[in-house]
């Protein structure tokens, strides 16, 4: 089960069977696809800062 | 102005200062839309262009392959089902949402696998998934294939039309497109990981970002292609890293390699590329709607005037299609553009105005 800011939907774990209970998800067609980090946290200039840090 | 959005664009117009005039292709439908939604390229210097290229899924999908649809559609005890937005995409006057209308058993699910619920609740239907799209969409196909399988489910087939999208980047470039930088979708990514992308500095000697899809996403990639145009070093940055990984899901992955293997696609506007499509392995052929059917091949001219081959190729604009707007609208769409939100046409006609 997922929440998408309140609604609450279901999505199959087949594609992401290491996720867990309180994990935020990439969520397409249905299926969780993909883990979602939390570099969102960071800002956005650190984030260049750091990709162009050879 | 978002603080973000503001620093973000700053640090694009530092780097592309003092460049030539550069066009930056972006290959995935949720960028098609996300851009015009967003309003990103207001917010580019003018030397920096940012084209759509072949990213929509739907649009995509060759004529042929569509009515291939439509003839299953057509055919007695058949329930074709589909994502919502092929439902309209135009063949040959008819359409999937119109033979709906006249009874027969289209259905639009969200997730493939609601297609194996209808086959088991409804065993003495066919079941056939219309299975398009790219690496994201790819493996939740594979995962019905292999649910079906698993569970004996012998009324579920597919008709798979799934491709990828390195060797139609590859068959673009070959074509002579004009593009100097590529901004990579960070949904293929998440899937077949950043590194799937490495041939693209290396190969085509052209600087890569993936990027997510939020403004500040779009812009955060955009920038980190700047800097490598600037410094003349092509490379690949992933520029989504929240969600995507070198090397992608390997989950999925593993389960497209059991259940397709490559093949020769049929894509609209590029034609046929070697290598660019999945087809089921031989040990799932009995899944195989094309050979459960016998579909015969079907012929579709283009609709007089449409020119989505060109708008997928990055070489036109959509309202410089003589249609947009006027013959074709998301309302009455003439050609598969015009129809998915994803589509450059139906995007560009949402939030117009956006050059």
């Amino acid at each position: 089960m997922l929440d998408y800011g309140g609604a609450t939907r279901r999505a199959s774990l087949l594609l992401l069977p290491e996720a867990k209970v309180g994990d935020a998800a990439l969520v397409h067609a249905g299926f969780a696809i993909q883990l979602l980090g939390d570099e969102e946290a960071k800002e956005l200039m650190d984030i260049l800062a750091e990709m162009e840090t050879p | 102005m978002n603080a973000g959005v503001d620093a973000l664009q700053r640090a694009i117009a530092v780097r592309a200062d003092g460049l030539p005039d550069t066009t930056v292709m972006e290959v995935c439908g949720t960028h098609t839309h996300a851009m015009r939604r967003h309003g990103i390229r207001q917010l580019l210097p003018k030397n920096i262009r940012l084209v759509s290229g072949p990213g929509c899924p739907v649009c995509v999908t060759d004529g042929r392959d569509v009515a291939r649809a439509l003839w299953l559609a057509k055919q007695k005890n058949v329930t074709l089902c589909c994502f919502g937005d092929m439902l309209r995409v135009p063949c040959a006057k008819e359409s999937l949402y119109a033979l709906a209308a006249k009874g027969a058993d289209v259905r639009v699910v969200v997730s493939p696998l609601d297609a194996l619920r209808f086959a088991r609740e409804e065993p003495r239907r066919e079941v056939v998934f219309f299975g398009a799209g790219f690496e994201t969409t790819a493996p939740l196909t594979a995962a019905l294939i292999e649910e079906a399988g698993r569970q004996s489910v012998p009324n579920l087939s597919v008709l798979c039309v799934h491709k990828t999208m390195p060797e139609a980047i590859r068959a673009l470039m070959r074509d002579g497109a004009r593009v100097d930088a590529l901004l990579c979708p960070g949904h293929v990514a998440a899937i077949a990981g950043a590194e799937a992308f490495r041939f693209v500095p290396q190969e085509l000697r052209l600087p890569a970002a993936v990027s997510g899809f939020e403004a500040e996403e779009m812009l955060l990639g955009l920038a980190a292609l700047m800097g490598m145009l600037q410094k003349g070093k092509p490379d690949l940055i992933n520029a989504y890293p929240r969600a995507v990984t070198p090397r992608g899901n390997q989950t999925a992955l593993a389960l497209i390699g059991r259940v397709f293997a490559p093949c020769e696609a049929d894509w609209r506007g590029l034609g046929s590329i070697p290598a660019s499509g999945l087809a089921l392995r031989s040990g799932y052929a009995n899944f195989d709607a094309q050979m459960r059917f016998g579909i015969p091949s079907l012929h579709v001219p283009e609709p007089e005037g449409c020119r989505c081959a060109d708008v997928l190729r990055g070489l036109l604009e959509p309202p410089e299609c003589p249609l947009f707007g006027s013959a074709c609208t998301p309302q009455n769409p003439v050609g598969a553009c015009m129809v998915s939100s994803e589509g450059a046409c139906a995007a560009h006609y949402a939030y117009g105005g956006d050059l």
